[in-house]
């Protein structure tokens, strides 16, 4: 379970470096395996069959339909990638602050708290939530910004396998399928943006503004 | 109650799903106004009852006086909002901005919403209305992109991504209150240790 909280974590802190749009969904379908296993060895751990389900629904959602949905939509995307060069400072501030929130979060988080399931990994869990957030705040490119999503979830689905021994399986059911639906839709914007706009650099869309 | 209840989440399906099926525009309007006024009708008659008896309360459902208001709102907006959409698409169809298919396809998504919109009013869980709230997000981000142009897109991308980063922000409150024999999962160590009992009720136990 630590080793697997580790390579979470160190995917994460990749993804901070990478600029180029399918290394990037290559990473994000490591770190949902790496969740979907955290979630088979809960389950191997507490003997409940809802866990392997919320496992396989996992590996066919995050493994499988997403990152084909996304692999799909490069194709359009030739030539698009993160713009890296005078973009470097932001990419090292990006780190730093992935750093930062994972430290903070081992250190605000107590290790020995009353009623939760599994104590090791809910600081990662809280620092992958940050770290999705910052990346979608740092990241211009929408495929970068449909990935920090992902992990934003991702580190929420780990929080909640954490904290709880796995929410009641229609929930869990329900969250599954609005990620999927969200990125759904999010393909399909970007699809149109490229058609429209002929770029998914979000910065250029700045005409609304308030 | 029980079947007011299922004929409110219902009835928006069965309208979305028969304005999927028509193409003719005379048809899809008669659809959807008669859905909606039965959608209406059905709200209405609902809170009317909650009045009479205060809470309903099921395993997945839950009605209330607050729930009432807020249908009130809804059943109110729908309608209103479905005498507003039929001459208003029926100029831009007339004007060539949008084709008849999508015209049905607007009417789709649009119950689609009010459908999303009114589960979460009166879902017993809040799991649950997490999902359905997430659910209206998704729903009226496909209509904010309507027209597929470039202001639609930029709305529709910002919108999306601003209200469902907020909403895993709420799943992560909606899991943390959900653990209710433990209000403290997160302990932060720079606070005083004893807080108050009357500040933070949950703190006590």
């Amino acid at each position: 379970m630590e080793l697997l909280t580790i390579l979470l974590l160190l995917a994460a802190i990749l993804q901070t470096r990478v600029s180029n749009l399918r290394l990037a969904i290559n990473i994000v379908l490591v770190q949902s395996v790496i969740v979907a296993m955290a979630c088979v060895i809960i389950g191997i751990q507490t003997h409940e069959v809802h866990m392997f389900i919320a496992a396989l629904l996992t590996s066919a959602i995050k493994v499988g339909i997403i990152p084909f949905a996304l692999y799909r939509l490069l194709p359009y995307l030739h030539e698009e990638r993160e713009i890296v060069g005078r973009e470097i400072v932001k990419a090292n501030f990006s780190t730093f602050m992935t750093l930062l929130s994972i430290i903070l979060s081992y250190g605000l988080i107590s290790p020995n708290l009353p009623g939760v399931a599994v104590a090791s990994t809910l600081p990662a869990a809280v620092s992958l939530t940050l770290i999705g957030l910052f990346f979608i705040m740092m990241r211009r490119q929408a495929v970068m910004q449909i990935i920090g999503l992902i992990t934003m979830e991702n580190g929420l689905y780990l929080f909640g396998l954490s904290i709880t021994q796995g929410l009641p399986l229609i929930i869990e059911m329900g969250i599954f399928l609005d990620v999927l639906v969200a990125v759904v839709v999010l393909v399909i914007l970007t699809y149109r943006l490229k058609l429209s706009l002929e770029s998914t650099d979000t910065s250029l869309l700045k005409k609304l503004k308030g | 109650m029980y079947e007011l209840i299922l004929l409110a989440l219902i009835l928006p399906i069965v309208t979305g799903a028969l304005s999927l099926l028509q193409t003719r525009p005379a048809a899809l309007r008669t659809v959807n106004l008669l859905g909606s006024t039965a959608v209406t009708g059905v709200l209405f008659t609902m809170i009317y009852r909650i009045t009479q008896e205060n809470v309903y309360s099921t395993e997945f459902f839950y009605v209330d006086h607050l729930s009432a208001v807020m249908l009130f709102v809804v059943a109110l907006l729908t309608f209103t909002a479905t005498l507003f959409s039929l001459p208003y698409m029926e100029k831009e169809v007339k004007d060539g901005s949008i084709s008849e298919l999508m015209l049905s396809r607007y009417y789709a998504l649009f119950n689609l919403f009010s459908f999303a919109m009114i589960s979460v009013l009166i879902v017993g869980n809040l799991g649950l209305m997490w999902v359905a709230v997430e659910g209206t997000t998704l729903a009226s981000a496909l209509l904010v992109a309507f027209y597929f142009n470039r202001d639609a897109l930029e709305a529709a991308w910002k919108y999306v991504m601003i209200c469902t980063v907020g909403i895993c922000l709420a799943l992560f409150g909606t899991i943390h209150s959900s653990q209710n024999h433990c209000y403290r999962p997160v302990s932060i160590q720079f606070l005083p240790s004893a807080v108050p009992a009357a500040v933070y009720p949950g703190f006590a136990g």
